[in-house]
């Protein structure tokens, strides 16, 4: 792998304003889109990738298996009341309850060394748009004739058209899918859009409206939309952890349980969005290539040792820090790096530091994307600090051979 | 190959499900707008017109058919329906149809492929490629019913006006019923601002 620096794409804006990502650059000026370098990959590091995120992904599954079985949901921050609406869709994760996408966030300097899974985004994964659509066209402008691991927008297409062959309501078009997100939210929306254009092509009846629309009716037990019809399906770009403790999250975990709303993410994503199964995963999988000492409990890593701790449902790069810690757990010095944020209140992940690729003082993040439990993406972030947040850059690639 | 044959791209802040191509590089790169006059006032007219044809011909092919207008409105909504024969060329025959609002278009590595869209009177987008089946009634809750007025909240330039309804009805008043109480959801992250990861 290498980060190649490139002119930009003359007027480089203004095309990524045309199809509809004028999300670009950041309220302060620096851009978030970055097309200034962009990364070249070999097929062999391609397929490298992908197999580490279908084999992680697999864990990840077998993960989640095992704290439904053993209704372990406080391990990994999540209520036990929840559990209705987790084990209902877990039964279900083959047909309705089915699994849209995810984005794993990989570490790999390509130096030897196998990639590592720093975690999975399972529920609310973002840069969707930008990596099935933006790089994509990026690629088709500068270098038309190279390839890419992305045939993300493909595989949701295929999601959405599996889901239509479990549901005999989404099939006959006697049922909708709703897509909703907070609103105003631009960019929230744009994806959403983007998700629902796919759900279109695929056949189905759709609609998109604010989240902060939906009702609920104690009478029937149903959430309606904004015009009064039950929805059936829902495409939330909002996480379930937040969704069960607003005012009716216990209804809509039984209504969940009972089939009389499908959610997409599934209920059963909650325990694979959490930080903490990468300590199960660690827990049950010791010593994997493709993972990283991870524990609830930071006395476990040897004196010395650097390590990252992470809040169990934190998100966008908040709240997480990267210390040496000394033979009791506690850091020694100032932390090496950290963010704040508000996610401070439902217990910490600590996983063992592993670097990040590096050039000309960027720090890249490898984000596989999944569609089902199928790898069938690349974006890279990179940053010029060791924490990949929100405004991390986003870099488009191309494979290449050397 | 590892890449996609095919996306498709929105176009932000347009009115109802406005999508483009990318790039300017071929024939078929073609922007496409809601009425061939908005096309018009920034491309070619004739690729304009080469782009709405494409979609009116898969609209006239596939588009949902009714017995009459009142049967077409009321699905789809008031004065949203025009004669099926009224165009021409068009296989449709002696029947309704809903007018073609929006399409989508897409790139793909070797051309462009175009799909109508138009809205039902719920708000409901749907794709032109297929036969609708019946959407669940309304309840009748007329006692507390709120008037409002119609378009779903889409308007021209707003972020919030993807796929959902616009022309077909717009301007025109229906009966919003408040069945049920507000689920309350969204307030955690209008606190804490961005929820993706």
């Amino acid at each position: 792998m290498e980060r190649i620096r490139t002119p930009p794409r003359p007027h480089w804006q203004a095309k990524l304003d045309e199809i509809g990502f004028p999300f670009h650059t950041d309220a302060d000026g620096t851009p978030y889109w970055d097309e200034s370098a962009h990364w070249r990959f070999s097929l062999a590091e391609i397929e490298t990738l992908e197999a580490a995120a279908e084999e992680v992904y697999r864990l990840c599954e077998e993960a989640v298996d095992h704290v439904v079985a053993r209704r372990l949901y406080e391990a990994v921050g999540i209520p036990r009341w929840a559990a209705p609406a987790i084990e209902a869709s877990w039964a279900g994760r083959d047909g309705l309850d089915m699994a849209l996408y995810a984005r794993f966030d990989f570490a790999w300097d390509g130096k030897g060394g196998p990639p590592k899974a720093l975690e999975l985004n399972a529920e609310t994964p973002t840069s969707l748009y930008e990596t099935a659509v933006a790089q994509w066209c990026w690629l088709q402008d500068v270098h038309p004739e190279a390839d890419q691991f992305n045939s993300l927008e493909e595989a949701l297409a295929e999601r959405w058209q599996a889901r239509m062959r479990t549901s005999p309501g989404l099939a006959s078009r006697t049922e909708a899918v709703h897509f909703t997100c907070l609103m105003p939210h631009p960019e929230d929306e744009a994806t959403i859009a983007y998700l629902q254009t796919l759900a279109l092509r695929a056949g189905m009846t759709t609609k998109a409206m604010p989240i902060q629309d939906i009702r609920y009716d104690d009478a029937t037990g149903c959430f309606l939309d904004d015009r009064g019809l039950p929805i059936r399906h829902l495409m939330k770009l909002y996480p379930w952890d937040w969704m069960i403790r607003e005012t009716t999250g216990r209804e809509l975990v039984t209504a969940a349980a009972q089939g009389r709303i499908r959610l997409i993410e599934p209920a059963w994503k909650m325990v694979m969005a959490s930080k903490g199964l990468f300590a199960l995963l660690w827990e049950l999988n010791p010593g994997h290539p493709n993972l990283l000492p991870t524990a609830l409990d930071r006395a476990g890593f040897p004196a010395g040792g650097t390590v990252v701790a992470k809040p169990l449902l934190g998100r966008e790069g908040r709240n997480v820090s990267i210390a040496t810690l000394d033979a009791a757990g506690f850091p020694i010095g100032q932390p090496i790096a950290e963010t704040g944020g508000p996610y401070s209140d439902d217990g910490w992940v600590y996983q063992a530091f592993t670097p990040l690729a590096e050039a000309d003082g960027n720090h890249a993040v490898f984000g596989v994307w999944m569609a089902g439990g199928t790898p069938c993406g690349l974006g890279v972030r990179e940053d010029r600090a060791l924490i990949t947040g929100n405004t991390s850059r986003f870099v488009p690639h191309r494979i290449a051979g050397t | 190959m590892k890449r996609s044959r095919t996306v498709a791209a929105l176009l932000l802040g347009g009115f109802s499900p406005i999508l483009v191509a990318c790039g300017e590089d071929g024939p078929e790169a073609v922007t496409v707008y809601p009425s061939v006059e908005a096309c018009t006032a920034e491309k070619a007219a004739g690729d304009c017109a080469a782009a709405f044809a494409a979609a009116r011909d898969e609209h006239l092919a596939s588009a949902p058919r009714f017995a009459s207008r009142a049967a077409c409105e009321a699905e789809m909504g008031d004065g949203a329906c025009v004669p099926g024969d009224e165009n021409r060329g068009s296989s449709v025959g002696n029947v309704f149809v809903p007018a073609l609002v929006g399409f989508m278009i897409g790139r793909s590595l070797t051309g462009s492929y175009a799909q109508p869209v138009y809205f039902d009177r719920q708000g409901y987008a749907r794709s032109g490629a297929t036969q609708i089946g019946r959407l669940p009634a309304v309840p009748e809750r007329k006692d507390e019913s709120r008037q409002s007025s119609g378009g779903g909240g889409g308007s021209i330039g707003s972020f919030n006006s993807y796929y959902r309804s616009g022309d077909a009805t717009a301007g025109k008043s229906f009966t919003v019923p408040t069945a049920g109480r507000s689920a309350g959801f969204g307030s955690t992250g209008a606190s804490r601002g961005f929820s993706g990861s």
